[in-house]
């Protein structure tokens, strides 16, 4: 009963995720670019990890920020947009998944080998990535800032659940 | 109408079945929020 209560609470949370991300695509006729944010996010995340709200309602919103935020910046970003910027955000990037990922989290807990299986899933997705978003900047630059931004905002996810552990075992000792 | 009603009951249990057993190993399923996992299914992964 528990894994079935615990299928459905998934599902149910991921179709309102994924109905939000489209909808919101479709309304500003901007499809092709929830599609790629959604899949690049969802499929990295699988295996990186990082910060995550504590509730159904706080997560799905703080996903709902991140898509407006990647979805306007990546337009306001597109005139002075150069191949400089594009590898600084992905040195950010492959900075943070090589430096912290993954990071579990404490309804999922992990065991070293699943750990050490998911990091290197995470870095092999990281690199294809990231040599996807370099071909797709000679060929669309929008949507190469579509997956440069999507993966920057990966990399503050896990910077920010990194600085929240730290807090947490800094406290924990401190008492 | 309860045979439809059985036949949406299991579609549904066998969706929420594989979600679970998909989502487990992985460190954030679909990238929401993840609700605890149950020892259980965790159990059951490790046979």
């Amino acid at each position: 009963m528990p894994v079935y209560k615990y299928g459905i609470e998934i599902i149910i949370s991921s179709l309102i995720g994924f109905l939000l991300i489209f909808t919101i695509g479709l309304i500003f006729g901007m499809f092709m670019k929830a599609c790629i944010f959604y899949t690049v996010f969802v499929y990295t995340r699988r295996y990186s990890g990082g910060y995550h709200a504590d509730t159904y309602l706080k997560c799905n919103a703080v996903l709902l920020m991140i898509y407006i935020w990647v979805l306007f910046f990546s337009e306001a970003m597109i005139s002075g947009y150069s191949i400089i910027i594009h590898l600084m955000i992905l040195i950010v990037y492959m900075s943070s998944i090589f430096g912290f990922a993954p990071i579990t989290n404490v309804n999922k807990p992990m065991k070293k080998d699943e750990i050490n299986t998911n990091r290197k899933r995470c870095i092999f997705i990281s690199v294809v990535w990231c040599i996807l978003s370099l071909v797709l900047f000679f060929v669309s630059v929008k949507y190469a800032i579509v997956t440069a931004l999507t993966l920057f905002s990966i990399s503050m996810l896990l910077i920010i659940e990194k600085c929240r552990k730290e807090e947490n075992i800094y406290e924990e000792d401190s008492k | 109408m309860k045979k439809i009603q059985n036949k949406i009951l299991s579609v549904i249990a066998k969706a929420s079945k594989s979600a679970a057993d998909k989502a487990c190993g992985a460190i954030s399923f679909w990238g929401c929020y993840q609700p605890k996992e149950p020892a259980m299914l965790r159990e059951k992964a490790k046979k």
